[in-house]
Parts: C-alpha cells; structure tokens; sequence
C-alpha cells in the first residue's frame, strides 16, 4: 500500500517536472526504468557487486 | 520469518531435488535423471551433515550471485541500447545540445538567469 | 519549530538539528560510523540530532532535488552515447531502487529512530548551500557566491540575501564546473577526487604557473565575468571513465601519477597551475557579483570555498570589504543550508544579523562526552590520568607544549565541518624547525609536503599575520608578518625547499611565507583561548600548531575511546581529554601497546 502510495507521489511529481520544463521525454523513460527495475527487484542485492567494478 | 544459513540451505536443496525429481517424471531423460539424483544426493548431505554441505551452499550462491549480476548487466546494457542510444540519434538529428558541449567563443557570458523561486518549491522533488 | 536536514547518499552526509530558528545540533555522519567521507543516510548522526532536539520534529528538509538530479543524470548518459555506458551502469540501480524514493526512504529511517512521521521537504542544492552561507553569516545584507562540483544541474550560482530572504540571480550549468576541473587536476595528480583536493592546494606554493596558458587555451573558455565552459574533449567524467583522458595526459605531459609514486615537480606546476586559475576565476566571478548587486559583505559556500588560498586572495584583492565563509562549506553543509532555507524561505521566520557574531557557534556543534565517559574511556586501556582544574590544566599544557610534546586536545563539543578547530585537535609548538616533519611522519603519517595550520590569538594575529578580519575558521590563508619571516635560500629542488626554516614559526609557514590562520578569541573558545594565552606568556609567541585530531585514513576522532586509541597508536605524547591529562612518560611500557594492528594504509 505504501509502496503504491510512494509511486503516486513520484509519477505525480514527475507528470509535473515534464510539463513544467517541456521535458516529456522523461515520462517514457523513467516509467520504462521502473519496470525494468521490477524485472530486477530479486537482484537489489547485487547493487554493491556491481559498483565494485568501477 | 528470518531463516538460518542452514535452514536455508535446507529448504533450497530440498526444492530443488522436487523439482528435479518432477523434471525427470515428466522428461525421462537420461540428463534429468542424472540431474534428480545429485541433487537428491546433495539434499540428503543437506539433512543429514549440513557442514559437509556448507561449501556446495557457498558455491551455488556464488554461480547465482554471478547470474542475477549478468541479468543485471544484459538489462542494463538493452536499456542503454533501446533506450538511450535511439534519443541521443534523435537529439543528433534535431541539433540538441542540452550540456552545451559545442564550443560558443562569441559568447558574451555563460552565465545564466536562474528562474524564479515558487512558493510551493520546497514541497517538490524537482 | 524543529527542522532536520539533511545530506546524504553523495559524500559528506550529514544531520542538523533547527530549533526555532537556532542550530542546536550538527554532525556529519563520517564521525559516528568511521567512514570517511561517509555517504550512507546519517543515521547516527540523526540520531544524535534527534537526541538533542527538546521535543517532536516539525519537518524534515533533504538538501537536494532528486528528480533533477535524475535528469541531469539521463541527460548526461543521452548526451554522451553510445558512449557513457559506464556511468549509466553504476549510476542507474541505486536510483531505481532507492534513490528516486527518498521520501519513503526517509519515513523508514525516521520511524526507525524513534520520531513520528513528518512531512519531508526538499530544497534545492545551491539554494542550501546559499542559505547555509547567508542566514547562518553574520550580515543583514550580502551577496552570495556558491561554487561546487554540482548538485543538480547548478555549478556555480550568484545570489543576494537580504534579512530573511534570499534569490539566486544566475548560475552557469553541468558539466561546466570550477569543482569539477580542479578535481580533474586532483585526480591526474594522483590524489583522490572530493578529498585530496586540499593537498593539491597545499602543493601550489611549490610550483610555477607554467601550465596556465595551456590550461585557458585548451581547457576552459573563460570570459571576463568569470563565467567559463570547459572542453570535455579532455574530461572523462561525463562517460564515468575518470576524471581526465588520454587527451588531458598527453596536453601535460604524460600520464596521471599513481597514487603511491613519488611527487615530482610536474605535480607542483600542475598543482600552481590550477590553483592560480581558480583563484582568477573566483576574482572574476566576485567583481562580477559585486558590480550586480552593489553589496558590500559576500557570503561564500561550496566544496570550492574551502580553497582557503582563493579565499585569502578574495578578502585582500577582491572588490567586497567583508568575505564569510560557511566552515561546513561542502555537501555536510548542505543540511545545514537546507533547514535553514525552509525556516526563513518557506516558514517565513524573522532572521536577526549583528554584523559581528555569525550563528555557527564556533562551528562545536557535534557530539560531546561527560567526565565519567572520558574516564571509562581511559580506565578501559588501563591508562592512568590525573584530573586537573581547567588553569592547572591549561597551564601543564603549556608547559609540555613549550617542551616540545606533542598534545592530543579533546574538548567540549566536536566541530561540524572538515575543520579542527580545537575541540578534535592535536596541538604541538609551531617555533620548533623539526616540528612539521614530526607530525607529519610520527603522528599522521602521510607526506611531509603539506603545511600545518596556525591557531594565533585573535588580539595577536596582526602582529604576526597579514591579516585583514579575523579567521575563526581556518578559512582564510595570510602571509606571516615580515618582521618575523627569515630569508631562505630558494633552491630549485621542491624537496629541498621543504626543510628550510623561513620564520620564527616554521612549522606552520608555506614555502611562499603563507599560512592558514585560525583566530581564536575568548568567546568562541574559551578552553583553547586559554592554553594559548598561558603558552603565550611563558614564551612571547602566541601562536600554536593546529591539526585534526585524526591518523591517516580516519575521519577525527569523536568518542573519547577513540581519542585515547589514537594517543597510544601514534608518538603523542600527552592527552588533555576533557578535565583528564595523560602523559606518556609517565606510563608503563605494558601500558603504551594500543592493541592495534600495525597500520597501513591505501593511498587517500
């Protein structure tokens, strides 16, 4: 429910950002990475072992 | 409920033999056979002597830790590639230059106007 | 009304407390957890906020604008395509799993320490970076200069506050960043990028400008108002390769030093070079400032403004006649800033300005420990201690200083901000030739190039320093007065210029007479006030060693465990912890082990 709650509030704010700067752009992409980010919610633990590469 | 390592392990070996076991059910192969009957055997190890166990544990999180980082990187990179790649085609195309990284030496000043502060500002993300 | 901002998940995160308006708490996280430069979300730092406040918070306001931020990042990632993937990589999982959801990340972490939820609020980063610069100044009206590597998409920003209120005029944009370049210089020196910044600049005065022209030729186009756009072609950071590439090497000369090379003087003209084209540049900008908004007081914040040698320039050259700078001028500061900006800016307070005292407090705003935690502390390591009152304390501390001991001083509440400012300190007598080498090799093991800072009764500075206004914190640099310099041959090797005596005080004078003054007056810190002034009299020279409470590769001391760890794993030679003096003279050999591993460390 929280979880619901938190992605209203950033696609809210989102909506916003892109019709304030003209930025549509960011629409797609940031809805298209956060479905990519479900695809990778079992690997949330592998954040470290990824930055410790660079 | 927070699971011990070797509850964990337990329950991970045991899955996996059911699984296994319903995979050779349903195939009959050969390789599914092979595959049931190690993994039967390492359940049992699992049940009966979880330190001898402890290090066939360590190794397949090790190969799953690898996997889920190189699905990681595959959807990384086709994000990249489907998605980033095609708007800088398209910023190339119609001449966008949002970090102004074409040099401007007719430039007066850099400097530019920051826009006017909102009231409702500090309630916003951006 | 209670405020808490905060910094968090870039470097240098941070807590304040706000109560009605007054800073009751600040800490930067690196204190508590032991991380330098810590960024996890301040925790501990919070929490110990939270412990001071005198009742339910308010608000909670973060110090940045994160769906901003996320656009300069995919901007960035577009612009730079097919190349970037990198820094698309490394960037991208941390924002889509946490990142992009700080207001739930917040609430957790809130409710995790205790305090019921409350809304949580944003302020822009150079917006809290002015503000922390402004409302915490001592002036009613000023101009405002903020300078960083970035926050959001803001670099560098002009603002004017005035009583309550604060606008920023104009700014100059990502990529293009004065922080940024000078970290690139940093980083092709072989120094770490968002600390190694310091001993770059503390490097300068052993070179010559030679890169400088090639610098403003190749590197940046700068314009008269100080406004400037780099050529990436040189820069690496935007695909999050490094901070420079094979372009940049090959304009100065060859590739970056490793860290554990030894300096040459390739890296003091680098370092010269650099450092004089910031300094031109933050002249530039500030009679820029000046002319637009006709102000006589400037008030300065960003990770640039801890370059305290632009900033010595800006006060005798610059065109204002009163320069402050926020002590917690980086990301820590930002916290501060982001309070501060929501009670006058959003809340709508009343903010009142003396033109004389500023709102830090002397900066000793972080943790502090009471006798009996001080004690366990010692009995703990088996260390015995006598306890003194605070003269017979002042006065031994004199005395050993006068000896040539080199003194561990923990004292009230610890500072907020990179600075010791003689709460975490380790004092030593500045008039000893051989004092600097010592510290450096025996106490914080690092290069012996780097300078230490002078703390100079505030009633005394003029006598031995240029100085203009007082310095309470260590942000200004000054020239020794002449009537105490000594001519010193100039030799052409930088290592051999290290070890000439040029003044009365040569452990804390720069090889070009230079030296980072901190003013301490009797009101800012009375215990350290004190023992200068007892150190004063037995000696005629009121002038001390000054340096961070710290070994190698540690964020300063914050607990007194710590401080007496750090007593017993280096050759201090006394501790002065709270009202508790330990000499090690006095100890038996069974009591000098300190337990701890021998130390090495990786290159910082």
């Amino acid at each position: 429910m929280r979880a619901l709650r938190n992605l209203g509030r950033l696609l809210r704010e989102l909506w916003a950002f892109a019709r304030e700067h003209k930025a549509w752009w960011i629409i797609p992409v940031v809805v298209i990475l956060l479905a990519a980010a479900l695809l990778l919610v079992g690997v949330s633990s592998i954040s470290p072992f990824i930055y410790s590469l660079f | 409920m927070v699971l011990t390592p070797t509850r964990r392990a337990r329950l991970q070996s045991t899955l996996a033999a059911l699984g296994t076991l319903l995979l050779w059910w349903h195939t009959g192969t050969r390789a599914a056979a092979i595959l049931a009957t190690t993994a039967a055997t390492l359940t049992l190890l699992a049940w009966l002597t979880p330190r001898l166990y402890a290090p066939v544990h360590q190794f397949l999180e090790r190969v799953r830790h690898a996997l889920l980082a190189g699905l990681t990187w595959i959807v990384l990179a086709l994000l990249f590639v489907v998605l980033i790649i095609p708007i800088r085609l398209w910023r190339y195309i119609t001449g966008t230059d949002p970090l102004h990284l074409q040099p401007d030496p007719d430039a007066k000043t850099f400097l530019e106007p920051l826009p006017p502060p909102r009231s409702d500002r500090f309630d916003r993300q951006f | 009304m209670r405020i808490l901002g905060l910094s968090a998940f870039y470097h240098d995160s941070a807590a304040v407390l706000l109560e009605d308006g007054r800073i009751i708490a600040a800490a930067q996280e690196e204190r508590f957890s032991r991380i330098k430069h810590d960024p996890a979300f301040p925790r501990r730092a919070a929490a110990f906020c939270v412990s001071r406040a005198g009742g339910p918070l308010d608000a909670v306001v973060y110090y940045e604008k994160p769906l901003l931020k996320f656009e300069r990042i995919l901007t960035t990632s577009i612009a730079v395509a097919p190349r970037g993937f990198p820094a698309f990589a490394a960037a991208l999982p941390d924002w889509l799993h946490h990142k992009l959801w700080l207001p739930g990340v917040i609430e957790d972490e809130l409710i995790a320490l205790g305090c019921r939820a409350v809304p949580v609020h944003f302020s822009g980063h150079h917006e809290a970076h002015a503000a922390s610069a402004f409302f915490a100044s001592p002036y009613e009206r000023a101009a405002i200069l903020t300078l960083d590597g970035v926050g959001e998409w803001t670099t560098t920003a002009f603002g004017r506050g005035a009583g309550n209120q604060l606008e920023l005029l104009r700014g100059q944009r990502f990529p293009h960043s004065l922080g940024l370049l000078y970290s690139a210089f940093t980083h092709h020196c072989g120094f770490r990028v968002n600390s190694g910044e310091y001993k770059l600049m503390g490097l300068a005065p052993y070179g010559e400008p030679r890169y400088e022209e090639t610098i403003l030729r190749h590197l940046i186009n700068l314009k008269a108002d100080g406004s400037f756009r780099l050529n990436l072609d040189y820069f690496g950071f935007l695909q999050g390769e490094a901070m420079t590439n094979a372009r940049f090497e090959a304009l100065f000369g060859g590739p970056r030093r490793t860290p554990d090379a030894p300096l040459t003087q390739l890296q003091c003209d680098l370092a010269r070079s650099i450092q004089v084209v910031t300094e031109e540049i933050v002249l530039r900008l500030a009679r820029t400032l000046h002319a637009e908004t006709g102000e006589q007081n400037l008030c300065l914040a960003g990770g640039v403004a801890l370059n305290c040698v632009a900033n010595g320039r800006l006060l005798r050259e610059g065109p204002f006649q009163r320069v402050w700078v926020q002590p917690a001028a980086g990301d820590a500061g930002g916290a501060l800033g982001a309070a501060l900006a929501f009670y006058h800016l959003r809340h709508g307070a009343s903010r009142t300005a003396d033109g004389v005292h500023d709102a830090m407090q002397g900066a000793f705003l972080g943790s502090d420990y009471s006798p009996e935690e001080m004690a366990a502390a010692l009995t703990e390591r088996g260390l015995p201690a006598e306890r003194l009152s605070p003269d017979v304390l002042h006065a031994r501390l004199a005395e050993r200083l006068e000896a040539g001991d080199v003194v561990g001083f923990f004292q009230g509440r610890a500072e907020f901000g990179p600075r010791a400012l003689g709460a975490r300190s380790i004092l030593a007598d500045a008039r000893a030739p051989e004092m600097q080498r010592r510290l450096n090799l025996k106490i914080k093991f690092r290069e012996s190039f780097r300078p230490f800072a002078p703390i100079v009764l505030a009633e005394d500075a003029a006598q031995w320093f240029d100085l203009t206004s007082p310095s309470p914190y260590m942000l200004f640099t000054a020239p020794v007065a002449a009537a105490h310099r000594r001519p010193a041959a100039s030799t052409a090797k930088w290592e051999e210029r290290l070890s000439a005596v040029r003044s009365a005080i040569p452990a804390v004078t720069h090889v070009d007479f230079s030296a980072r003054v901190q003013t301490v007056d009797h009101t800012g810190n009375r215990a350290l006030h004190a023992v200068l002034s007892a150190f004063a009299a037995r000696t005629g020279c009121p002038v001390l060693v000054n340096t961070s409470f710290n070994v190698r590769g540690e964020p300063p001391v914050c607990h007194p465990r710590e401080a007496v760890e750090g007593f017993l794993a280096t050759e201090m030679d006394a501790l002065a912890l709270g009202p508790f003096f330990v000499e090690k003279r006095h100890l038996a050999p069974g009591q000098l082990s300190s337990g701890a591993l021998p130390r090495s460390f990786s290159p910082d």
